[in-house]
């Protein structure tokens, strides 16, 4: 029975997993762009999910690691004359320690306080990246430039680079995965469920949490990196409050705390008003809209959710 | 010496004393009943042995060290976990997935061994389901494992608190009304259970408004009153104490 289930949701994930493994031969031009594009939100959601989904800490500064990671990368190409991949990895490991550093006051609190406490955060680096123009070049930075290639394989273009994003993408999941069917996982979730009683169950809570919290951190700063490596100009506007509250967004829509919400959330979220062709200010209506909805009627998400009051179709959800 | 001695251990909130000087021992492998009228500072005393409440004045000695204001992991770490008195679990897990949280604190893997998958972890996630399965059958668990914890029955998920907490391997348990709000049938399996661990060694430090019942179960009682011991004994000399017997019903 136990195995059953288990190759019915391996089924569905293979099959996910070629589809999206051809993606670049199915589509071109617009969708294929559009699509790739989404993957950065699916590294958003997928790190986010650490955090939010496991620990159960609404962070509201996810988008300034990314947009940490984003312009660390940038900066050191720009100002010190680096090559892609070294600025890649090193602007990912300053994310990191950033995260690290800036969570160590924010474990120690709860609830709203540390989603206040994010909040805050998040604002301070986008008016500190927006305002230091000596340095950031205020509304934008150019001349970054892309990463060219690695050995034999060159990422030029979104058939190349999608590649790239896709690797990237499969490798949050494979942390993902790990991290929930551990003792690492098991105490976060005991913390998302009842902090106190965590601690009193042995879980160095606020340790977990600054892990989960750092780990994420890192993760948005390396999908920051190869976001900058991909535009090769960045705006203040990837660290914004607003941006933050949109990560979220698509992580609650699609489940916090499962794996497919937070590739799908994001993907839904992200394709949605993008191929309904509306305007870029409508979109905060639809996630407006798709939050309240999903909030009312499927508090734990779309993935969460069916999972949930539909114990026959999780079997088929990954 | 007993396995736990309580100094001098105060605790004020405001100008109420949840724990006012209290002074006593607890044997190794004894059950030490602890009951008093309400608001005596009954789960006060176990919040400040569990690290809760940080004390404003006294010591826990636990096996000759003192514990008092460590944090609640440390403590458990050393060897004394509890149970709740409202029944607390983590609800939107299943019952085994409960009891593996509760084997943290004996295994050791961490981030980076997860990830790579080193064979300490993997040995641990082997390990941690069929001791957590064990377990849930000395406590007769076994038919629920797969369901929520919130969507047990209530004297299952009384039985399950206690489950976690003997799944962190503890030498001292304490349990905080563990037969709150289930029927006397239910109640008297679970004392069964909880007699079954002190004969295997467990010390047990036991809060319980059940009068009748505290006396059948305790070796030893304490009771308290306004954060203060006022008297200590064997069930049959708590019985017939005047304080204690003032205490509960009131003067003439």
């Amino acid at each position: 029975m136990a195995k059953k289930v288990f190759s019915k949701k391996v089924l569905v994930a293979f099959i996910l997993f070629i589809f999206f493994a051809l993606v670049p031969f199915l589509f071109k031009g617009y969708y294929l762009t559009a699509l790739g594009m989404g993957l950065f939100y699916v590294l958003l959601g997928l790190s986010l999910n650490l955090v939010t989904g496991f620990a159960g800490s609404i962070s509201i500064c996810h988008g300034a690691f990314y947009g940490i990671g984003a312009y660390a990368c940038g900066l050191l190409i720009v100002k010190t004359g680096m090559t892609f991949w070294p600025a890649f990895v090193l602007g990912t490991v300053i994310t990191g320690i950033i995260s690290f550093l800036v969570g160590i006051p924010f474990v120690r609190t709860k609830g709203p306080y540390f989603a206040i406490g994010t909040l805050c955060f998040g604002a301070i680096v986008s008016l500190i990246i927006l305002n230091w123009v000596s340095l950031t070049g205020g509304i934008s930075l150019r001349g970054i430039t892309s990463p060219g290639g690695l050995g034999i394989v060159k990422f030029k273009g979104m058939t190349n680079y999608y590649y790239l994003l896709f690797a990237a993408v499969l490798l949050y999941i494979y942390i993902n995965h790990k991290l929930r069917n551990s003792r690492v996982g098991r105490a976060l979730i005991a913390i998302r469920e009842d902090e106190e009683l965590a601690e009193c169950t042995g879980v160095n809570t606020r340790w977990y949490k600054l892990l989960a919290f750092s780990v994420a951190g890192l993760l948005a700063g390396l999908a920051g990196g190869l976001y900058a490596g991909y535009m090769r100009a960045i705006d203040p506007g990837l660290a914004s409050i607003g941006h933050s509250f949109t990560i979220l967004a698509m992580l609650i829509v699609g489940g916090t705390g499962t794996i497919s919400g937070a590739i799908f959330g994001p993907l839904l979220l992200w394709l949605l008003p993008e191929f309904l062709m509306v305007a870029e200010d409508f979109r905060l209506i639809i996630y407006g809209v798709f939050l309240l909805l999903v909030i009312l009627f499927m508090p734990r998400g779309i993935a969460g959710q069916l999972k949930y009051s539909l114990p026959n179709i999780s079997k088929w959800i990954p | 010496m007993g396995i736990i001695e309580v100094n001098q251990l105060t605790k004020y909130f405001g100008g109420v004393a949840a724990a006012d000087g209290l002074e006593f021992q607890v044997e190794q492998g004894e059950i030490l009943g602890v009951i008093g009228p309400n608001g005596s500072g009954k789960t006060s005393l176990f919040n400040l042995i569990t690290g809760i409440y940080k004390p404003n004045h006294g010591e826990v000695i636990f096996e000759g060290k003192n514990i008092a204001g460590r944090k609640p992991y440390e403590i458990l770490k050393r060897g004394i976990a509890r149970t709740f008195q409202a029944t607390r679990l983590f609800s939107e897990i299943d019952v085994l997935h409960n009891v593996m949280i509760g084997f943290h604190s004996r295994t050791k893997s961490g981030f980076g061994g997860v990830l790579l998958g080193s064979r300490s972890a993997r040995k641990e996630e082997k390990e941690v389901p069929e001791k957590a399965r064990e377990l849930l059958h000395f406590m007769h668990l076994d038919h629920v494992k797969d369901k929520l914890a919130g969507n047990i029955t209530g004297a299952e998920q009384r039985r399950l608190m206690i489950t976690i907490a003997l799944a962190t391997d503890p030498r001292v348990l304490l349990l905080d009304e563990p037969t709150a709000g289930i029927s006397m049938e239910e109640a008297s399996e679970l004392l069964e259970l909880i007699m079954e661990t002190r004969n295997r060694g467990m010390t047990v430090l036991l809060i319980e408004h059940n009068m009748k019942v505290a006396m059948g179960i305790s070796d030893r009682m304490i009771v308290l009153n306004f954060g203060k011991k006022i008297a200590e004994g064997v069930p049959k000399e708590i019985a017939e104490n005047e304080d204690v017997i003032e205490a509960y019903l009131g003067r003439d």
